[in-house]
């Protein structure tokens, strides 16, 4: 009996320990995994979908020690893609076509131009036929010259607008990793009334994947999950701010331009800005993403005499490892892939920071200012180096601002000066682009200017020419011969020189330029030539740009 | 026998324990969620003094007004929404008025003749504040939307010897913010008339940290800027604003006045219509005035200290019964001013 006491007394006390205690499986207070976006370097304007938390120790049994676990890493809530620093030019052609209507332009003496774009050269003729007929779809919109639906528009009269100017254009055309954007705008004039004339000006946009022919929704150019409202709606905030768009200011008359018109523009919130739309309109540079408010924005506010989408353009950068553009190009689906070559992007992102100031703060007027600009992005280390060559051109121009104060009646001469430093990223490689420029100190002397820049790549490591071709190749003979090309060229032009300049020494340090499609060098010393026809002296700098569809593209190392 | 009643009870508990243990866990109660903002206790606050304005006559009751349109009985399934007065697209008469209420005429344009949004939009043209006085002044428009007149303004009607009257429609507010991590939720008017003049310039004087106070202010001559040198300083001047070099359009460099950054150390201000719903605006924080924090409620009584008003302004020689005087008869009815609250204003104050 009490054997069967004791068995039944430790079965109650289990019992109820199981219905006072928790799991032992399952602790207290688990959160939800959190969501966190990968963090660019340097990068702003992205915040944690939630922040970090970190799990409460597990309970096992009452009484006993917590264990403590380590915090479980954070997945991410969307797939990091290659960071879209360059990529590959499509295989499409891109046929241009024009058409001035001449009748018009004779009946009403004034313009009616219209320019626009078709493509060939894919192997899928329903894609390429469902573009063009999108873009003739444009064409004939366009064509139907109406003021398009901005506020107040209903108490314009169209007949104000027959017979003024029309044009319709193509503008931009991002044609890269099997990507097609373009943009177009038709713009109407008024008919008749003072300069400058009354116009209303409309979008198209359309952005396609070639692989598929599916028309992009902005959301499609981003990783599922990503956070790119937020970062899109940032620049924005940042676009009304610097507009000045909540405010309106007093005018002494109804004319938009008056003391400090800088500060009244025609973009203004009528509402609180509350984000982009799912289906906001956009496109893509080479630039960046443009993203365009217009009509359908009924926060915003379009006024003046040229009413007109606006777009605030943000660079790639700042979407970092977001972006699905990063793709590369499938040659299969073009009838020509030989045409194909690299295209780089501008590639730092982050807002643009400005530093500016005046070097001279004394009664004349002397106008010495500096300015640094450079992405948000741009690593620490390299700023560093950069300030300090800054720093360095300054020094030089000290002379010339002590010259400028001790010129003869300085208060009635003004002098200008400037030393500046812009930076940007282009592909896989940071580019600081110095420039200085000294007033002339006596009459009939110039300006003089000189340029250089610094070149690093993804390791921070310094740039020179050599690095840019092929291991052993004999790059200063190749640039010297380039250099002498260029030199004759300007023979050609009207100009003539006193001596045979030596080219390889002007190819042994030359300066490097980067763009989308090429790069540059061109020497860093300079060659007086004097230009016979109009009678003055110059100083010409040899140059040399290599394409990256030329076929000396294969000598470089860096594509 | 014992035995077996022990025995029985000690296997009732048993079970009764086990079923417990298998039934449902603790309920875990969710943390409350901090508070995005601790408002203070409201206190009813003092009336501020505003400046001098003759708002018009108000009609003793706020009925909405007949319209003439209108069946002599209303059907009985009338819906909700169908507002008692009704204007065609002929009949609506001419508005103008501020950038601010525009979407304020264009819901009213839509309520009352039955258009849609967009069409509203083709529809309702301002030609901003000042622009819009003079139109009204020159009887080029009927009614205008608009900020209270100028002297300048005022001075321009005396001239042309038209009496402009003046009703409040909207109630509008000048509010503070500071970063969402600044410790400091409120400030009296004396602290921020003091902070605006230079006399207080660090957060410890007013309870935050021991931190530089950096107060930001808006371009002259811009709306918010007279704002705060109407409703705020009282003639009090305002110390020198943070600037930062720009381009301007000429290409030259100016010093402009900066813009408000959200940095800890950092107070701006600007109308309570943007900050309450803005993008990018929930990292900043209101601050309360006088223990009243700005809200829907203590804006549209009064009881926060900085409110203004956006009004309706007519001339006076409008004839009664008019359709202009109809139409802001219906303004300020209920119908006319839960409209207002739906389109994101807050309503006029009692």
């Amino acid at each position: 009996m009490k054997k069967t006491i004791r068995l039944i007394s430790l079965a109650l006390v289990l019992a109820l320990l199981a219905a006072c205690g928790d799991s032992p499986a399952v602790p207290q207070n688990t959160p939800q995994q959190p969501q966190q976006t990968e963090q660019p370097p340097a990068q702003q304007g992205t915040e944690p979908a939630q922040a970090q938390q970190g799990t409460e120790p597990a309970q096992t049994q009452q009484g006993a020690e917590p264990v403590k676990t380590e915090p479980e890493p954070p997945a991410p809530a969307y797939e990091p893609q290659p960071v879209f620093r360059d990529g590959i030019l499509n295989g499409t052609v891109i046929d241009e076509h024009s058409e001035n209507d001449e009748a018009y332009a004779a009946q009403y003496d004034t313009y009616k131009n219209c320019f626009w774009v078709t493509i060939s050269g894919l192997k899928e003729e329903s894609v390429e036929n469902a573009i063009n007929g999108d873009i003739m779809g444009m064409y004939n919109k366009a064509n139907r010259w109406e003021i398009p639906p901005f506020r107040g528009t209903a108490q314009v009269d169209p007949k104000d607008y027959e017979g003024g100017s029309k044009y319709f254009n193509i503008n931009d055309c991002f044609n890269i990793n099997d990507y097609l954007s373009l943009q177009g705008s038709y713009t109407i004039y008024q008919r008749d009334g003072d300069y400058p004339y009354l116009s209303y000006c409309d979008f198209f946009t359309a952005t396609y994947d070639l692989r598929t022919g599916k028309k992009l929704a902005l959301r499609d150019l981003f990783a599922e999950g990503y956070p790119y409202e937020d970062i899109i709606n940032k620049r924005v905030m940042e676009y009304l701010d610097s507009e000045n768009a909540q405010e309106e200011f007093i005018q002494g008359d109804d004319e938009p331009y008056y003391e400090d018109s800088y500060k009244e523009t025609f973009v203004k919130l009528v509402a609180p800005f509350k984000g982009i739309r799912e289906d906001q309109r956009y496109y893509l540079t080479n630039y960046g993403l443009c993203v365009v408010l217009d009509y359908n924005d009924k926060a915003i506010d379009i006024s003046g005499f040229y009413i007109t989408p606006v777009t605030v353009q943000i660079s790639y950068g700042d979407f970092y490892d977001g972006l699905l553009l990063g793709r590369g190009s499938d040659p299969s689906i073009y009838t020509d892939a030989s045409k194909q070559c690299r295209y780089l992007m501008y590639s730092l992102g982050g807002e643009e920071v400005r530093e500016v100031k005046k070097l001279y703060e004394g009664p004349y007027n002397i106008d010495f200012e500096e300015q640094l600009t450079y992405p948000e992005q741009l690593p620490e280390e390299l700023l560093k180096q950069v300030r300090v060559k800054l720093a360095a051109n300054r020094q030089q121009l000290q002379p010339y601002i002590r010259a400028c104060e001790e010129a003869e009646d300085p208060e009635d001469k003004y002098f200008y000066g400037s030393n500046s430093c812009y930076v940007e990223g282009v592909g896989n490689y940071y580019i600081a682009n110095f420039y200085t420029d000294t007033p002339p100190l006596t009459d009939g002397a110039e300006y003089t200017n000189t340029y250089s820049n610094m070149i690093w790549d993804l390791d921070l490591e310094p740039v020179a020419a050599g690095d840019m071709f092929q291991s052993g190749f004999d790059w200063q003979s190749y640039l010297a011969e380039k250099f002498r090309t260029s030199f004759e060229e300007q023979l050609s032009y009207g100009y003539s020189c006193d001596h045979e300049p030596d080219f390889r020494a002007l190819a042994a340090d030359p300066r490097i330029s980067i763009s989308n499609d090429s790069i540059g060098f061109r020497s860093s010393g300079r060659v007086k030539m004097y230009n016979y026809q109009y009678g003055y002296d110059t100083d010409f700098e040899p140059y040399c740009y290599i394409y990256f569809h030329d076929d000396d593209a294969m000598l470089l190392n860096i594509l | 026998m014992k035995k077996k009643i022990l025995s029985v009870i000690l296997t009732l508990a048993l079970c009764a324990g086990l079923f417990a243990g298998c039934g449902a866990k603790q309920e875990q109660k969710p943390a409350e969620p901090a508070p995005a903002q601790t408002q203070p206790e409201q206190k009813p606050a003092e009336q501020p003094s505003q400046p001098e304005q003759k708002p018009a006559e108000q009609p003793a009751e706020q009925k909405p007004a007949e319209s003439e349109q209108r069946p002599a009985e209303q059907p009985q399934n009338q819906q909700a929404n169908e507002p008692k007065f009704r204007l065609t697209k002929e009949e609506y008469p001419r508005v103008d008025g501020s950038t601010v209420t525009i979407p304020l005429s264009e819901a009213f344009y839509s309520k009352l003749t039955g258009a849609s949004a967009d069409e509203a939009s083709l529809f309702i043209k301002h030609n901003k504040t000042h622009a819009a006085y003079v139109n009204l002044i020159n009887n080029d428009t009927d009614i205008i939307f608009v900020t209270s007149p100028s002297e300048e303004e005022q001075a321009l009607a005396k001239d042309a010897g038209v009496e402009l009257e003046v009703v409040p429609i909207v109630s509008e507010a000048f509010v503070f913010l500071v970063s969402a991590d600044n410790e400091v939720q409120g400030l009296t008017h004396d602290q921020i008339v003091g902070i605006y003049s230079g006399r207080i310039t660090n957060w410890k004087e007013v309870g935050g940290k021991d931190v530089p106070i950096r107060a930001f202010q808006r371009p002259v001559n811009s709306g918010s800027q007279t704002g705060m040198l109407d409703l705020v300083m009282d003639g009090t001047p305002m110390a020198e604003a943070p600037t930062e070099l720009i381009t301007a359009y000429m290409g030259e460099l100016i010093d402009a006045v900066a813009a408000y950054n959200n940095e800890p150390d950092a107070i701006g201000y600007s109308y309570y219509y943007y900050v309450n719903d803005m993008w990018g605006y929930n990292k900043t924080r209101l601050l309360a005035i006088d223990g009243v924090f700005p809200n829907n409620d203590t804006v549209a009584d009064g009881s926060y200290r900085y409110h203004t008003a956006y009004y309706a302004v007519i001339r006076k020689s409008e004839p009664e019964g008019s359709t202009v005087r109809k139409m802001l008869d219906w303004i300020l009815s209920e119908e006319g001013q839960t409209l207002v609250e739906d389109t994101g204003y807050v309503r006029a104050g009692k």
